[in-house]
Parts: structure tokens; sequence; C-alpha cells
């Protein structure tokens, strides 16, 4: 988009907040307004799309038009792109990979179940959601297992594009090449292997949605990376409720690096893992410690 | 349920059964309720302990209630209790106040520090003596949660004894107490802050408030902390100096002459922390590096401004660098993928036509390579690439690049299709003949079809009519749409009367769009045409494709369409309303006062809105009793533009409502629209 140098309609302070406000209302995302700029940037293409000449009627388009839901949609999905690839934050997902796998393994295996539910919340165009499936193959640890890794999202949009499976150059940037063995070559890019898209399934949710993010059922691992930044407090702690309710005891929360707990909830553990941080459930229903209450 | 059943309720193991029996305290009220909600408060599970916390700020007997709960915080022992019945306190605010300060002093030091944090969250003055007293406790425990406390509180009282905390013996104390006034944002001279510069411990918050003293004094002890080797420390001296550069020109000076001369140890270290540290430290270095115009940084700031962090202050910085950024950013496209890979491009493109346009020397050299790098990128898999190097090559376009912009703009991306439409269509104006032959046989119909239609309109000719009319009957909707579009533009004859059928689409946004084509047309010879179809939907459309109608006959200026606009003024859809109010005020309607005054009490703040616009502009001054009663409109919005209306010269009464409203009003932009009409009023 272009940034250097103002192009089209701008995009007035109040009018800002009306439609933040709006959006806020849709979905929980929240901006400040020292985002106004970025606002504008992002959302100045919507409006030459739509036909329409200013920001004021993007704003009477998102209260009236019949078609405002998908808008919104599509203006949420503007608004919080920021790139994707396979194998992003790489410390991480070996923190994954390497302690909580074989934990979720043990542990499950002796509670007599032999199912996996991993959970991409917000998951974009895909990527994280392979990724996931991926090193949950390449473990070893779930022959035979219901294995199943449920990306879900706002943007029906970039749903599409996950499901496609069909990925360009930038989206393997930092993918070791130990994997590639698990992508196809189409004329169009690289396809994720049928063998890895058979545990991947795809989901439109509205993370303040409780009642229909039911239809994720228990899980044991919510990814949910780069995506609660764009919350206000009281959606956070709305979207943190919802996971808590997710997750089976003893289930790990995983946020984006520069994202934490804190001021939001205190009804996860902190949990040291060698290279990260990361949150769980209690694995009982009772205390979860009398420091961290 | 009696009393016995929700006690045994409480001891069940089921969290849920819990909390319903706590709900259940709250609904009836019971004697005994206290002791057991009290218990709830330290239950295991949080939800309980949450319902709990509800529940005992809803009770009535405050004074029980409080103590009950100042119990709860000073046993010890379970943390979940304690902190709940702190939140309870918070919750309870003013109502426990006086309470509070009456039994503090025979609480257990352990305790009491609590407590003072609850006072904190107290909006009130009189909780102010106790906590200013507590900052001269012996108990260095105390002293620091009663600066907190005050930090919280905020207010003149409290920013003093903060301000007396910045000398304290403890070092401890004075970093919590200038971390304090600096999140009141408190103002914190030079003279305060210099002497805790060298304060190893107080040091980084010391740095981090010196951007709001205003002083060129600051700059020279930021500017050093930048070699510091903590980068939590090189942040805040970052943000400070930004902080410094926008109070005013001879800063903004003084901080880029600094930046120019930075050492190669205050580079690196800015450099690191484009990557780590939080958000406002990485937009203040990619600031300063930026006003140093240092190229190694330049791959750091393009990820920054990928993901939209550069600070406006900060591209203009990048703006100031101009034309000599353009060759490194030229390097970062070869060198990069994805959207740092068309960001690069993009602002390279952009930098050097904004050079062009302020008429600087341009090497040659540079421009082969600039259009070599777009037309790489124009070919490039990734669509984000693709989309820069489209927009970007409309300065740089050669006929022999149409028939690549239309297969590009094939490839099914709307916005790319667009921005290889806008090219296009510059490049028709040097070489119109290139680019009919690139569209002439390439159907309309298909991805990027709807882009290519408004090129074609603007090439015009029978051949591009007879394409058109072909497309009007197109599956694709949007194609129909961009039709239409092409069509109305051309002006030719015979069009009004198929955009007209349009107006039957099955799909609104055609409808929506015929209606809008239909009101360009109406300054040409198809004016009757245009306007007799547009009075058919107003009854029949849908709100979306009525509204768009009845703007297009305000635009046309079509007096006889006024009784259905005022028919429509009245209709059940808010936007219908919105649109015939402004058509009406177009058309001057001579009874349009009486609408609108009707309008002024719609439900929705929109009509509500547009209709004080009109009444002011129609009625003038005679509008002002019913702007002043906007004034206290339940939506800020409205509130704000009544501000806004009352102007620079309100009446006395006018000014006396501002006022009024501005001693009410708690939402900032609505006082700040007032203070601004009263300051205007002021220097009239």
């Amino acid at each position: 988009m272009p940034i250097l140098f103002d192009r089209g309609p701008k995009l007035q302070l109040e009018e800002f907040r009306l439609i933040r406000d709006f959006i806020n209302d849709f979905c929980g995302i929240f901006f400040a307004d020292d985002a106004l700029y970025v606002v504008e940037r992002r959302l100045r293409e919507r409006i030459t799309a739509l036909g329409l000449l200013s920001f004021a009627q993007y704003y009477q388009y998102l209260r009236y038009h019949p078609d405002a839901a998908a808008e919104v949609e599509r203006a949420v999905d503007e608004l919080t792109t920021n790139e994707t690839y396979f194998f992003r934050e790489e410390y991480q997902l070996r923190a994954f990979a390497e302690e909580i796998l074989p934990e979720l393994r043990s542990r499950l295996q002796q509670s007599g179940s032999r199912k996996l539910g991993i959970w991409s919340a917000g998951c974009s165009t895909g990527e994280e959601v392979y990724t996931l499936a991926i090193l949950v193959l390449e473990s070893g640890l779930f022959e035979d297992w219901d294995v199943r890794v449920l990306g879900s999202d706002i943007s029906k949009r970039v749903l599409h594009k996950a499901r496609r499976a069909i990925y360009g150059p930038s989206s393997f940037r930092t993918m070791p090449k130990r994997y590639e063995r698990y992508f196809l070559e189409t004329r169009e890019g690289l396809q994720v292997h049928p063998r890895i898209r058979a545990l991947s399934h795809f989901a439109h949710l509205n993370l303040l949605d409780r009642g229909r993010s039911a239809i994720v059922g228990k899980v044991d691992t919510i990814f949910c990376r780069n995506v609660l930044i764009y919350f206000d407090q009281a959606s956070r702690r709305r979207v943190l409720e919802n996971f808590h309710e997710r997750l089976n005891p003893g289930g790990y929360l995983l946020l984006g690096h520069s994202e934490s707990l804190l001021n939001a909830t205190t009804a996860f553990e902190l949990c040291h893992l060698t290279t990260d941080l990361v949150y769980r459930r209690s694995r009982t229903s009772g205390p979860i410690g009398r420091g961290n209450p | 349920m009696t009393i016995e059943s929700v006690r045994h309720a409480l001891r069940e193991a089921d969290p849920e059964r819990r909390r319903q029996a706590v709900i259940l305290l709250g609904e009836e009220s019971h004697e005994g309720a206290l002791p057991l909600l009290s218990e709830a408060l330290g239950d295991a599970d949080w939800r309980v302990r949450k319902e709990a916390v509800r529940v005992v700020t809803e009770l009535p007997n405050t004074r029980e209630v409080t103590r009950a709960l100042v119990d709860g915080v000073v046993q010890g022992d379970n943390v979940g209790k304690r902190n709940s019945a702190l939140e309870a306190l918070v919750k309870l605010g003013t109502a426990v106040a006086p309470i509070l300060l009456e039994e503090l002093p025979s609480i257990p030091a352990s305790a009491r520090k609590f407590l003072l944090g609850v006072l904190g969250e107290i909006p009130d003055d009189f909780v102010l003596p106790v906590l200013v007293e507590a900052c001269e406790d012996a108990d260095p425990n105390l002293v620091a949660a009663a600066i907190d406390a005050l930090a919280r509180h905020g207010g003149t009282q409290a920013e003093s004894a903060l301000r007396r905390r910045l000398s304290s013996p403890d070092p401890y104390q004075r970093m919590a107490a200038l971390d304090g006034l600096s999140h009141l944002g408190a103002f914190v001279a030079w003279e305060e802050l210099e002497p805790l510069l060298s304060d190893r411990l107080v040091r980084r918050v010391a740095l981090s408030t010196l951007g709001g003293t205003g002083r060129p004094e600051a700059v020279a002890p930021l500017t050093e902390a930048l070699t510091d080797r903590s980068s939590h420390v090189v942040g805040a001296a970052a943000v400070s100096l930004i902080q410094l550069l926008s109070t005013s020109e001879s800063l903004r000076v003084l901080v880029t002459d600094q930046a120019h001369a930075l050492s190669p140890a205050s580079r690196d270290a800015l450099r690191a922390l484009l990557h780590q540290g939080d958000a406002q430290a990485r937009v203040s270095a990619a600031h300063l590096l930026l006003l140093a115009q240092d190229e190694p940084s330049l791959q750091g700031v393009v990820g920054l401004a990928v993901n939209d962090v550069l600070s406006p202050g900060a591209l203009e910085a990048l703006r100031t660098w101009g034309l000599k950024a353009a060759r490194p950013l030229l390097s970062l496209f070869r060198t990069t993928e994805g959207q740092e890979r068309a960001m690069s491009l993009e602002l390279a493109a952009d930098l050097t036509a904004d050079a062009r346009a302020r008429q600087q020397t341009v090497d040659r050299s540079l421009e082969a390579d600039l259009r070599r790098a777009l037309l790489e990128g124009l070919s490039d898999l990734e669509t984000s690439v693709a989309l820069a190097a489209a927009r970007s090559l409309v300065n740089w376009v050669e006929p022999e690049d149409a028939p690549t912009l239309v297969r590009v703009a094939r490839r099914g991306h709307e916005a790319l299709g667009r921005a290889c439409a806008e090219t296009l269509i510059a490049l028709c104006a040097i070489a119109p003949d290139v680019v009919r032959v690139a569209i002439e046989n390439v159907a309309f119909e298909g991805e990027g079809g709807a882009a290519l239609a408004s090129v074609a309109a603007r090439l015009g000719g029978p051949r591009v009519s007879e394409r058109l009319h072909a497309a009007m009957s197109a599956d694709d909707p949007g194609m129909r749409r961009a039709a239409l579009e092409a069509l109305s533009e051309m002006r030719e004859h015979g069009s009004a009367e198929l955009i007209g059928y349009a107006l039957a689409d099955e799909h609104i946004d055609v409808q929506a769009a015929a209606a809008r084509a239909l009101g360009a047309l109406s300054d040409s010879d198809e004016r009757e045409l245009a306007t007799n179809a547009l009075r058919l939907v107003l009854d029949s459309g849908t709100p979306a494709v009525q509204a768009a109608a009845v703007r297009a006959l305000g635009e046309a200026g079509d007096e006889a369409s006024i009784p259905s606009l005022r028919r429509l003024a009245a209709s059940d859809a808010p936007e219908v309303v919105v649109a015939a109010i402004d058509a009406l005020r177009r058309l001057a309607d001579p009874d349009l006062a009486t609408l609108l005054i009707r309008a002024i009490g719609h439900a929705d703040e929109e009509v509500v809105k547009q209709a004080l616009i009109a009444l002011f502009e129609t009625i003038g001054e005679e509008a002002v009793p019913h702007v002043v009663a906007a004034l206290d409109h339940v939506a800020w919005d409205v509130r704000a533009l009544a501000a806004r209306l009352l102007g620079p010269s309100p009446t006395s009464a006018a000014r006396d409502a501002l006022v009024g409203r501005l001693a009410r009003e708690r939402n900032d932009l609505v006082r700040s629209v007032i203070a601004e009409v009263l300051g205007d009023a002021e220097s009239a």
C-alpha cells in the first residue's frame, strides 16, 4: 500500500473513532488513536474497491449495507494482516515439538486417550496450521492417533487461501529444507501434501463468539500468536476465558513472543520450558497454586 | 434454598455447583450469607471467586461487608481470597473509603500495603492525606505501596508527594516516584531530573522522562545514553529524543543534527533495537536512523514499514532522505522476499518520482535500474510485489509494457487489476493505440476483466461500446458493474437506457452503481431518461439502492422529485433518510426546515447529524436552539457536530450552553471540539 505520499481520502479523527468502535463491537479488535494513520492507509483500498468517495461513506456502508458483515470481516483482515509464513518463531515451535508434544503424549496415553487436538486461533492464510501438522507428524509420537489441527479465522478470504494450500516463495523463507518433502510443486507454487492436509481443518470463527467457538470442542494446545495484541483489554479477557474453556486440563496456550497474560487473566499457570515460556490450564480443576490464584 | 443447603453446595466438588450456590446467596437475602461469601472469595476455582466478588459488592451493609473484606485481606494464607477481597474493595470504591481509613491504623503492616493500593484506586481526594503520610513510614514496603497508590490516584497533591520522594535516600523510592510521575504524565523539570541521571538505578526512568522536559540540555545525555550496554536504556533514550524532536523547531534541528553525527556504537545499538524491545522503542530507533540516513538499517526499517509501525515523523525523515535512499532500497528489493521486497520497491519508486516532481536531477542509470526492477516486480508471483510494481510503474511506463500490464491485470487479484488499469490509463495519454491493441482481443469476462473495462472506457470507440454492452450481460456482477460505470464515463447516446436496465439487476451493488451512473448522466442529453429511471426505484428498490437513487437525483438537481424525496425523508431506513435530507438540501426545498426539525429527533444518530448540518445551512442562526439541544445528545459524535456547528461566533446562549456542556462532558474528543470553539470565540 502507498505509504510515503498521501493519495486518496483522508481519515478524520471522528471518523476513525466511529469506524474503530464499530469494528470493536463486532469482534473486539481495537486501535488506539495513534494508529489512525495505519487504519487510514489500510482501509483506503476498501473505499476504492467499493466505489465510495470518503471514510464517512465507508462508515455508513458498514452500518447500513446488506453486505456490511462481510465488509467488516474484510476490514478486519486488512487491518490485522501481518505476514505469516511456515515455521515462524522457530524457537517456540522447537519447544512445542521437543517438550510439549512428548508431555502431551505421555499424559494423554496414561489417561487412556489417543486423541490430540490443536487449535490455531487466528490462523490467517494457514501456514501455522500446516506447520503444526508437520511437526506432529515428524515427531513420530502420534502414529495411529486421532490428530486434528484446527485453524480458525474471522476472515473468509484468508481461509480460502488456507484451504487452497498453495504458497509462494516468501512463505518458505524460514522453513528448514528437510520439510520440503511435505510439499508438492504446482504451477502456482508449492502445495501442502495431502497427508498433512488430512490432519488440518479450518473454521470461520469470531474469537469473541463463545457459543460458536464450542464447535472447536476440547483441545490440548492453543496457538494464538500475535492476535491478542489487536484486542482491547475487555475483549482480550473474554477471548482468554474462551480459551480456558476450550482447553483440556493440562492443555497449553502459546502466545506471540511479545505477548503475555499480565493484567488479562490469572486463570493460567506459567510454564517454563527450555526455550520458551508458555501458559497452561491447571491439570486439575482445583487450585492452580496458592501463589497464583 | 436454605442457608444450610447453600453451605452444603459450597462444599461440592463441582465448581459450577459452587458458583451457582454463590449466585443464590446474592439472589435471596440470607442471614449468615456474608461468612459463606467470605469463604467463597477464597474458593479454589477462579470462577467461583469471581462470582463471590460480584455478589459481595452488591450486598447492602457496607460496614459489615468492608470489615469482612478487610479480614479477607489480612489473613495471609489464602492468596486467592486476599486478591478477591481486594478486587471487591476496589469495586466498592468511595463507599468503603471512610471505613478503610478508620481501620487502617489497626491493620498489620503486611496487609496495610495492600489496602493502600485500594485507596490508590479510589478517586476521592480525602484518601490522599493517608497516602502522603504513608510515604514517610519507616517500613519501606509501605512507602513503596503508598508511592504506587499515589501514582495511580493522580492529581496535584499526589504529584507533589511524589516529587518530594525524588530526593529520598532510598533509590527504589526515587525510582518508583519518578516512574509514578511519568505514568501520570506529570511535567518533571530538567532541574529535577539532572541529578538522577547519574543514579544507576533511576537512570533509565530519568532518561525516559527527559523527553517531556522540552529542554535542549537534555539532548546531550540522551545521545550519550544511546551507547549504553542495556537495550532498555538505549530504548528509553531513543524514545525521549524523538519526543524532544517534536517539541519545537529548534529542538527538531538539534536532535536532527545529533542524529547526523551519531557514533558507530550508537548506530549499532539503534540497529539492534529495530528488532527487539517494545514498539515505541523500535519506532523511535527507526526514526533516528532515518534522520541519520543510515543505510545498513534500511532493511530493518522496511520491515517496520511493512507492519505499518513507522510513525508519520519517521516517514517524513525518509522523505527528507529522499533520492539518496532510492538505490539502497533497490538493492534491498533484490535481496528480500514478500512484503519487504514489495515495500522496498515501492519506496524506491516513490522517492525517485518525488525527486522528479521536485525537478531534482535523477541519475539516468538509477531510473533505468528502477524501471527494470519494476518490470521484474510486475511479473513476481507474490501479489504484494506485483501490486507495488503496478502502482509505481505509472511514472515509468512505456508503450511496450501494455501487454504485460494486461496479462498481470488478469491474474485475478482485484487491487492488482485496478493498479494495472490505472497505469494503462496513464499510458493511454501517450500511446492510446498501443493500449487499444493490447486489450482488443482480451475478453472482459474472467479475471481482471472489470479493471480492463475502465481502460476501454478511456479509449472509447464503437468497438469498445459493443464490448461493454456485451459485458453488461456478464455472469459476474463485478463485471456488470464495471461495464455500466465505463459506459457512463463514455457518455454515449443510448447508454442511459441500458444502464437503466441494471436498476433491476439481481445484485444490489450493480443496482446502486447503476443509480450512481445515471446520476452522472444527468448533465448529458439523456437527462430526462436518466432521471425518469431513477424515480422508478424510489419506491421499489432496497434501501441501499433507494439511497443511491435519492443522492443521484439530488446531485442531478431534479426538482420534480422533491415530493417523493420528502416522503422518503420519513422512511424507516436511516440511510434513505440521510440521503433524502442531503438531496433536499441540494435542491433547496423551501419546506425543508420543518422536515429537518422532525428529523433531529430521529433514533439514528447519522440522521440527526445530517439534519443538523442541513438545518444550519437552511435557516442559519434560527437553528441555534436546536443545535444547542443536540449538545446533550446521547451520541458523542452528535455532540461534537453540534459544538462545531455553533462555530467561531456562537451567540451568548450558545456560548453558555457550550461552557455548561464542557463542565459535564467526559468524551475527550467532544471536550476538545468545545474548547476549540470557545477558544476561537474568545479570540474573535
